[in-house]
């Protein structure tokens, strides 16, 4: 039976009178992609900000790598953020910061006790995991949307987490940079042995990256299993209108 | 008669009164917050130094022309009012009374507002619109203690450093004046000048200095800090990093002057 890294039941979350989360439950498998997929403003990111715990949730159980979310102590989260690798939709890079200080922050002033000769060791592989070892002196000013979302990643596995979210890995780019960023989950997944969660409205990202797709509709999950048992003909209207509008380049030309 | 919908709570004064009250809670529990997590143990001590560089030295320079140019102002437009009683001897006295026991820390409090605190405001503004501070939180670093103590300390200890600076360069500015006008030599200025300062001054001047340094820190920290509704939200963060932070300078100046005026 395979390990579940994350379990949620029955969670909740509101903003005011916006009911975002309405009993969501997902498990998380060790060494699996599980995507995401759902529309603009369904609550996919504040579910993966609730298992990181940036967001509290109003009601319901989450528990992630063994914490229990609704318990747990400052010191513990601390420790749990260091297992979770949290990738954001902008990259969030710090614009003050050179690539190897935006890599090495975590190392520096999470871990503490390593070396410079090791974080830097440490920098070049992750640096070398997504291909941008040239990029080591810039900013981020100076790069371009693709590479700063390369960076985000390696600013999240230079500390060799258990679990990685990405939020939206794929969105804002183009086509071509899409499948490298895709790739680049996949290559990550098999050389540091993470399970992941993808946030995702790009069909294209959910199919080469997603082990198992679950669709976020109106607040809960409306159906999960691999592309093809989702998207086969006994799908919802709702989710049908997804597919179709996703790939209406592939019908129309 | 309507019924009020479920959940919606009326206001207490009124819906703007209770947000700037709301904001005003808000703005202590930052303070309480600071004073809670302030540790030198957990202090991050090469950032700190980092925000002592930017706001200290890089202040320099305007500092530095502000103040020059605000004694040899004063000292020249003090002069005819003295003449006319036959006492432009006492110009030396004069000016540095009103530079160490006001204007020097003043005048540093108000250029530290205008350049650090819309610095400091808009950059956590900014880190906060774009996720930086939640990647931070993220990483397990805790961002209160990474971005806000080591800034505010930095405020604290540069603000009264400069402002000691300012009364010095202003002084400065002042006996130019006064060598060109009336040939008084550097000795005789600096004789005038310091026996007319006493301890209070000097004392009352630096606390000054010092709550000023950390009002500037605590403001613009907590406008950037909370800093929300996109690029709107860190140009307001820094408009009100210094429109509060000038607003309370004069509360305090106003405050230790009454304080210490009870001591002489």
């Amino acid at each position: 039976m395979r390990n579940t890294v994350i379990e949620i039941r029955d969670l909740y979350k509101s903003f005011g009178d916006l009911h975002v989360l309405k009993g969501i439950d997902l498990d998380l498998y060790d060494g699996e992609n599980l995507v995401v997929l759902g529309k603009s403003g369904t609550g996919k990111s504040v579910l993966i900000k609730i298992i990181c715990g940036l967001i509290k949730a109003d009601k319901g159980k989450v528990n992630v790598l063994g914490y229990d979310l609704n318990n747990i102590t400052k010191a513990e989260l601390n420790a749990l953020r260091l297992e979770v690798g949290f990738c954001f939709q902008h990259s969030a890079l710090y614009d003050s910061m050179t690539i190897q200080e935006n890599i090495e922050f975590p190392l520096k002033y999470a871990l503490k006790n390593l070396s410079k000769m090791e974080m830097d060791k440490k920098v070049d592989r992750v640096l070398e995991a997504v291909g941008l070892e040239q990029t080591k002196k810039q900013y981020p000013a100076e790069l371009s949307g693709g590479q700063k979302k390369r960076i985000g990643i390696a600013r999240t596995i230079v500390v060799n987490p258990k679990i990685l979210l990405y939020d939206e890995p794929t969105a804002g780019l183009d086509p071509i940079t899409c499948v490298e960023i895709n790739d680049l989950i996949n290559q990550v997944k098999a050389e540091f042995k993470a399970s992941s969660i993808i946030i995702t409205h790009d069909l294209t990202c959910a199919k080469q990256t997603g082990d198992r797709v679950s669709v976020l509709l109106d607040g809960v999950f409306e159906k999960t299993g691999n592309f093809a048992e989702v998207f086969n003909s006994e799908a919802s209207s709702q989710i049908k209108q997804f597919h179709d509008y996703n790939f209406i380049d592939n019908k129309n030309f | 008669m309507l019924k009020k919908p479920p959940g919606k709570r009326e206001n207490f004064i009124s819906e703007k009164i209770d947000r700037q009250l709301l904001d005003f809670k808000s703005g202590v529990d930052f303070v309480i917050l600071f004073f809670k997590e302030f540790s030198f143990k957990t202090l991050v001590w090469s950032e700190f130094v980092h925000q002592c560089y930017q706001i200290g030295l890089k202040s320099l320079g305007l500092i530095s022309l502000t103040g020059f140019v605000t004694g040899l102002v004063f000292t020249q437009q003090s002069r005819p009012s003295l003449l006319d009683f036959g006492a432009e001897s006492w110009l030396p006295s004069l000016v540095s009374i009103a530079i160490v026991r006001a204007l020097a820390a003043l005048v540093t409090a108000i250029i530290a507002a205008g350049k650090v605190g819309s610095n400091i405001g808009a950059e956590l503004g900014s880190m906060r619109v774009t996720e930086q501070i939640d990647a931070m939180e993220v990483s397990a670093v805790r961002p209160f203690n990474f971005l806000v103590i080591t800034r505010v300390l930095a405020c604290t200890i540069s603000i009264p450093i400069l402002s000691f600076y300012t009364a010095a360069v202003a002084l400065a500015g002042s006996f130019i004046n006064v060598y060109v006008n009336e040939q008084t030599n550097l000795r005789a200025f600096l004789f005038d000048a310091f026996d007319s300062i006493t301890f209070l001054d000097l004392g009352s001047s630096l606390i000054k200095a010092i709550l000023f340094g950390f009002t500037i820190g605590m403001v613009s920290c907590y406008s950037g800090y909370n800093a929300s509704k996109g690029t709107i939200g860190v140009g307001k963060a820094a408009n009100t990093s210094v429109v509060r932070s000038i607003f309370l300078i004069f509360i305090i100046e106003i405050f230790v002057v009454q304080v210490t005026n009870s001591f002489r």
